[in-house]
């Protein structure tokens, strides 16, 4: 579906929303993004929550670098 | 227990389309699979679900590997049902087998959960109630194991009705953010609500939120689950009157508004 929103004016479809990044789904920092919610969705632990958001954050910094492997 | 099979012994995992190897995805689906099971191989090693629940511990894998397995399927799976919500594909009940049978079938073969479909298949789990303040934790039954289909099929219904009222939708009545995140919130927050397996349900439900806010014009979200998020998902979980989508719709509208596109400067 294509909308057009009163507050919003950014691209739609295949990006994910961090809060602060949009980010393509099709690069790493986005797919890490996009896996991490997934795994952290639902009723799962608090504290290992903390333990993924922890992993999202740093997977999302190295795959954001010119430098990552 | 329903296993698989008992549930839809007429669809065999052939005819799975949430569960096609990589060979047989279009280029499409290949550019967005690839990278989202990449990332998750090489970020979620070394979790593991607490002992005791369905999906702890897969044949011959530890722990962790079985944690790291599922990972990388549910980075596989739903970045195929975020490309049947952009495609705009409508989802049947019985899909939702079909997805979590996508994310935990490669891992536990045979020993992968059905729909709950009996009368003495119950289920509780936690949400989240009380106050912003004052949250406190209590269980939460899932609908009754007859009722997991027919809750499921009303749930998918009532969304496609409500994308109906929102692509009708033209300026000057510009719908806002919020007003399209609604329905992806509420059909998340049902199949949650439903609970249709004995484990597995918020992976399964995540990747129906993700085909959801395909479908409903938006992008994908991504956040961390902050007691802020639990307490709003528990609102939206709640039976009576304080149950409200509201707080969790407000939620994904402001991560999506407060995001933008990073710019070379």
């Amino acid at each position: 579906m294509n909308l057009q929103f009163a507050d919003y004016d950014g691209p739609t479809g295949l990006y994910v929303a961090t809060g602060t990044k949009l980010l393509p789904l099709s690069e790493p920092a986005g797919a890490t993004a996009f896996v991490g919610a997934g795994m952290q969705s639902g009723t799962i632990d608090p504290e290992q929550s903390a333990q993924i958001q922890s992993a999202v954050e740093s997977a999302m910094h190295s795959a954001a670098s010119p430098l990552a492997g | 227990m329903a296993f698989r099979g008992e549930t839809l012994e007429s669809q065999p995992m052939t005819d799975n389309r949430f569960a096609r190897k990589l060979t047989d995805l279009d280029s499409e689906e290949r550019q967005l699979v690839g990278p989202a099971a990449s990332a998750a191989r090489r970020t979620f090693a070394g979790f593991a679900e607490k002992p005791g629940s369905e999906y702890h511990q897969a044949p011959g894998l530890t722990p962790e590997k079985t944690w790291k397995a599922i990972a990388t399927e549910l980075g596989r799976v739903s970045a195929l049902t975020t490309l049947e919500g952009n495609r705009d594909r409508p989802l049947e009940a019985a899909d939702i087998e079909l997805i979590h049978r996508g994310i935990f079938e490669p891992v536990f073969g045979e020993k992968t959960l059905g729909f709950r479909s009996r009368k003495g298949d119950e289920v509780t789990f936690p949400i989240v109630v009380g106050s912003r303040e004052e949250p406190r934790r209590i269980e939460r039954r899932g609908s009754g194991g007859k009722q997991v289909l027919p809750n499921l099929g009303r749930a998918l219904k009532g969304f496609e009705r409500e994308l109906e009222a929102l692509d009708s939708r033209r300026a000057p009545d510009k719908p806002n953010v919020s007003d399209a995140a609604l329905p992806a919130v509420k059909l998340y927050a049902k199949v949650i609500g439903t609970h249709p397996f004995f484990d597995g349900n918020g992976r399964t439900a995540w990747a129906v939120f993700s085909y959801a806010l395909q479908r409903c014009g938006l992008v994908e979200v991504a956040g961390p689950p902050t007691p802020a998020t639990r307490w709003a998902l528990g609102r939206a979980l709640r039976d009576g009157g304080s149950q409200s989508y509201d707080p969790l719709t407000a939620i994904v509208a402001e991560t999506i508004k407060g995001s933008s596109l990073e710019t070379d400067t």
